[in-house]
């Protein structure tokens, strides 16, 4: 997994509870790492599945709200730190179905041992847009959390509609609607 | 004081929170740790891929700069003269040859990079047409497309072919390519043939030959000027029209019909037809056609040359109108001939008779002398008149050979003594006769009498006094034949040189004092000569003037298989045929009627007179007589018609009483017209009395066969019942109708082929026509119906049956000939 995902966890941890959570929650588990992340690294999966695990043991909310917390938080700083994906003519749909054809294939470019999860587009209408998220990972409400974020950041009043299709997670169909 | 107050809370807070952010900034430490390593590692691996783009940067440079090398040097060594210019005319590359082509002196690796917009302008001095060559080159740039083939004749002679290539990258123009090629060679051998092909056609047009090229439907492809002059159509108007159609007239299809099958059998022909022209004027043309085939080998139709021979083909009718003209000139001569001999002969054989008369009355000394003056010039004139008709005789193809035994020996012998007694001046005679030469051949005795005579007489006419010596030599014994030599040498004036090449011409006399001094006609020598000729011999002549001249013929005779001398034939007063005593003379010339009668006076023979054959009926059925003498031209009734009345006419006495033709023509026509009227026998007017005393007692002779031959018996094969009927035992008559008949039927039978080969039916009816009567005569009855039939069929033009019944008729002939030719043997060994 990307370094970015654990620096900015960190991060927004530190932000929102103080550093002492931050110290609290690594002194808590083991890491190989020893939580000392780069944004230029790679780290093991399940350093993030500890860490969002104990941080659910300290602040008491649910690993999939945090997770959902957390991916609306990350595309925020996605904005602001690869500004060169966004363009001012975009709108959300566009930028959603864009994902599996241009940014994914970047990425990969960028970072040839990223695991990358899918988003198979399966309609796209002026007002409906059908993706299905699919990943081994099981982070769906953090894929949910990306997709508020990006339908924030382009401010279209919209309704989310999420479905499970596989329960364990792997498998979400969202359905995004600008029917008020 | 503020540290004292610090209570140990609080130092124990501030450690805690010190060793907390020990933590964090080891934390942060040990990450940034790990970034740098990170980074570094990216940094090497990014360093390590940008040598080995490096490295395959230079590679493909090598590449590329190899390629361009290749092609470079591929373009230098091209043939032709290349030049490669970028979109802002910048020369990219250039090859020698163009260097070479253009009279650059620079390298072309040095030209590379210079500027090639004004090298239009500099180099146009080298063509034939700088303005026109620069405007192209303008053109083709501003067009910027591609053209290619365009040929450029420069001023020292050369030709280019220039191409023009504009080069584009992905619809970007980006410069483009000039391609010369040198191509004077090619395009002067191309200039030729075409120079070559233009004269010829000029050629042709020039000697007014019209070429026209039709199709296998004669459907017009092509007319060239000359032929559109021709038929006064314009070639709009002939081409695509059918050619048969357009310009023949209905008689010559056949004939462009059958010339079409040769063409499709790939054979060429020359022809003559008539065109119509336009105008409808026509014209006669000469058309050598061939046939014509297309690159493939294939036969597409042929092509006409047409040659207008329209003045020829007048020029060919004036020509025949003219000979028509010539041969009814040369008829009227032949009439005019003929009617000379009846009213020249007539008179002079009067005179010869009574002068012979005269010569048996009493006469005083002077009379004696002025009568031997009046029979020598009646003798000379009828000299003259002799030759005359004799050189028109032969020359008509009309002299007739009357072959039997003969005795050279004694002919020259009796001719040489005929001069002796003849000649006044001091000339010796002599005879020279080979000793071998002692048996008869077969001749006719007239032809050799009159070349020796007229020999003699030529030598004694020129020569004064000496010698004439006639030799008659054996040269060589051919077994069934002799060829023999007869010479004549005189010791006379000689002749020139120059006169002895026309000697034998007709009317060549020596010189004008020659004719004034010696007279005659100037034929004797020619009549030899045609003479000699019909006997297939040859005659020359030498001489030396003022010694003398020597004739020499050479002839070949058949010998004759009687081995033994025939004894001269009896003539004189004495011999009168005992069975002669009454006569009828039918005759209306007054001074012929005074020679006849004081003849038969003489001989003691009585006779009647009729003076044309109306009166000559009338006695034959009073009286009975011996013998007829019969004119032929005469008023009221002819000889010919009167001797067939008498012939017919059932009551009278004289039927089969021996008829003699006294004819004044010397022609055989008249002879053989006597004979088949039914006459016995034929004298040519004037006669002597010795020819009228022969023909007597070849009457005689006849009756007496009449008595003796009537067991002879015609050939059952041959239509014998007329035979009998019409000859009623005359075989002697039936022998020469037959002689007659075989000795003219060939050249008619070729006339009659002559005639339907040229399909000339008018001559073939009146062939026809007169041929007719002759097959009956010799037992042929079926021919002379044939022949009428043919006649009849010619008469009107029927040229598909003509074309039945003539072959037919010469099939069924070419059997039939023999029949009469083995009649007419059996019919000779009977008299004999």
């Amino acid at each position: 997994m990307r370094g970015i995902v654990f620096t900015e966890l960190l991060d927004m941890v530190e932000e929102k509870y103080g550093y002492e959570m931050v110290d609290r929650i690594l002194g808590k588990i083991r890491l190989t790492s020893n939580g000392a992340y780069t944004a230029v690294g790679t780290y093991p999966f399940h350093e993030l599945v500890s860490l969002m695990t104990e941080l659910s043991k300290e602040t008491e909310l649910s690993v999939s709200a945090l997770q959902k917390i957390y991916g609306n938080h990350l595309f925020g700083v996605f904005v602001k730190s690869y500004p060169g994906f966004f363009t001012s003519d975009q709108n959300a749909f566009d930028f959603l179905a864009s994902l599996e054809d241009k940014i994914h294939p970047e990425v990969q470019k960028l970072y040839p041992d990223a695991e990358l999860p899918t988003f198979d587009i399966e309609y796209q209408g002026d007002l409906d847009l059908v993706m299905v998220y699919k990943s081994a990972r099981k982070m769906g409400a953090f894929a949910e959390g990306l997709i508020h974020g990006c339908l924030n950041h382009f401010g279209e009043p919209v309704q989310l509609k999420v479905e499970a299709i596989e329960d364990d997670g792997s498998k979400i169909r969202f359905t995004i609607s600008k029917r008020v | 004081m503020m540290d004292q107050k610090l209570d140990l809370q609080s130092v124990k807070g501030f450690k805690e929170e010190i060793e907390l952010l020990k933590r964090k900034v080891e934390r942060e430490r040990v990450a940034r740790k790990s970034a740098e390593a990170l980074l570094e590692a990216k940094s090497l691996e990014l360093y390590n891929s940008n040598l080995e783009l490096r490295k395959l940067n230079e590679n493909l440079e090598k590449n590329i700069l190899k390629r361009t090398n290749t092609l470079s040097s591929l373009i230098q060594s091209l043939h032709a003269g290349i030049l490669l210019e970028d979109e802002h005319r910048q020369v990219m590359l250039v090859n020698e040859t163009f260097c070479e082509i253009f009279l650059l002196p620079d390298r072309p690796e040095d030209l590379i990079g210079s500027d090639c917009s004004e090298v239009a302008t500099q180099s146009s001095h080298l063509f034939k047409n700088p303005d026109a060559y620069e405007r192209g080159i303008d053109q083709l740039l501003a067009d910027r497309k591609k053209v290619v083939g365009e040929v450029l004749q420069m001023m020292d002679g050369r030709v280019l072919e220039r191409d023009f290539l504009p080069i584009y990258i992905e619809d970007e123009y980006v410069g483009h390519l000039w391609n010369y090629r040198d191509i004077t060679n090619t395009f002067v051998t191309d200039q030729k043939i075409k120079a070559s092909e233009e004269k010829y056609r000029g050629i042709i047009e020039n000697m007014e030959l019209g070429l026209l090229e039709v199709d296998q439907n004669h459907m017009i492809v092509k007319a060239y000027d000359r032929f559109c002059d021709m038929t006064g159509y314009t070639r709009e108007e002939l081409e695509g029209q059918d050619a048969n159609d357009l310009l023949l007239t209905s008689n010559y299809r056949e004939v462009m019909t059958n010339q079409d099958q040769e063409r499709k059998e790939g054979r060429q022909g020359i022809y003559e037809v008539e065109l119509r022209r336009k105008n409808g004027e026509m014209i006669w043309v000469l058309i050598s056609g061939a046939p014509f085939h297309n690159e493939k080998g294939e036969l597409t139709g042929s092509i006409g040359i047409h040659y207008d021979i329209t003045p020829r083909k007048n020029l060919e009718y004036e020509l025949r109108q003219a000979r028509e003209v010539a041969e009814n000139a040369r008829k009227a001569e032949k009439e005019f001939l003929a009617n000379m001999s009846h009213e020249i002969r007539n008179p002079i054989n009067a005179i010869a008779g009574l002068i012979n008369l005269l010569y048996d009355t009493r006469l005083s000394s002077h009379q004696l002398d002025y009568l031997n003056n009046i029979k020598y010039s009646a003798d000379v004139l009828l000299g003259l008149i002799s030759d005359v008709l004799d050189i028109s005789k032969i020359e008509s193809g009309k002299m007739e050979l009357h072959e039997q035994d003969i005795e050279l020996a004694e002919s020259v012998k009796a001719v040489v003594q005929t001069f002796r007694f003849k000649n006044d001046k001091p000339i010796e005679f002599e005879a020279d006769i080979d000793p071998k030469i002692n048996y008869p051949v077969i001749g006719d005795p007239t032809i050799v009498n009159q070349i020796l005579m007229n020999l003699i007489g030529n030598a004694c006419k020129f020569t004064e006094n000496g010698k004439i010596i006639t030799k008659l030599e054996l040269n060589d014994d051919l077994g069934d034949s002799i060829d023999i030599r007869v010479s004549v040498k005189d010791t006379g004036i000689g002749i020139d040189q120059e006169q002895l090449e026309t000697i034998f011409e007709s009317f060549k006399q020596g010189n004008k004092q020659t004719k004034l001094r010696y007279g005659g006609t100037g034929l004797g020598l020619s009549i030899v000569k045609r003479l000699v000729d019909m006997y297939k011999g040859d005659i020359h002549v030498s001489s030396e003037p003022g010694k003398g001249s020597e004739f020499a013929l050479n002839m070949i005779f058949r010998k004759s298989f009687r081995q033994e001398v025939t004894s001269p034939k009896p003539q004189g007063v004495a011999l009168i045929p005992d069975r002669i005593n009454h006569v009828l003379v039918v005759e209306d010339n007054k001074i012929n009627q005074q020679y006849l009668t004081g003849l038969l006076q003489k001989w003691g023979i009585s006779y009647d007179m009729a003076n044309h054959g109306g009166e000559a009926i009338n006695w034959i059925k009073e009286k009975r007589y011996d013998l007829v003498l019969m004119d032929i031209r005469m008023p009221v009734m002819d000889g010919y018609e009167t001797t067939i009345r008498i012939r017919n006419s059932e009551n009278n006495p004289n039927r089969d009483i021996p008829i003699i033709a006294l004819t004044a023509s010397a022609l055989v026509d008249e002879k053989e017209k006597a004979i088949a009227a039914g006459m016995n026998q034929h004298l040519s007017k004037p006669f002597s009395p010795e020819q009228l005393l022969h023909i007597f007692d070849l009457v005689k002779d006849h009756d007496l066969d009449m008595t003796e031959n009537h067991s002879f018996q015609f050939s059952d094969e041959l239509d014998s019942e007329f035979l009998d009927s019409y000859y009623m035992g005359d075989f002697e008559r039936a022998k020469l109708m037959f002689e007659i008949f075989l000795g003219n039927i060939n050249s008619e039978i070729v006339q009659l082929e002559e005639c339907l080969n040229h399909q000339d039916w008018s001559g073939l009816a009146e062939l026809a026509h007169r041929i007719k009567p002759n097959f009956v005569m010799v037992g042929l009855s079926k021919q002379t119906d044939q022949m009428l039939e043919i006649e009849t069929a010619a008469k009107a033009s029927d040229k598909q049956l003509l074309e039945k019944n003539v072959p037919e008729f010469l099939k069924e002939f070419g059997v039939r000939n023999q029949l009469v030719v083995d009649e007419l043997a059996r019919i000779s060994n009977h008299l004999k």
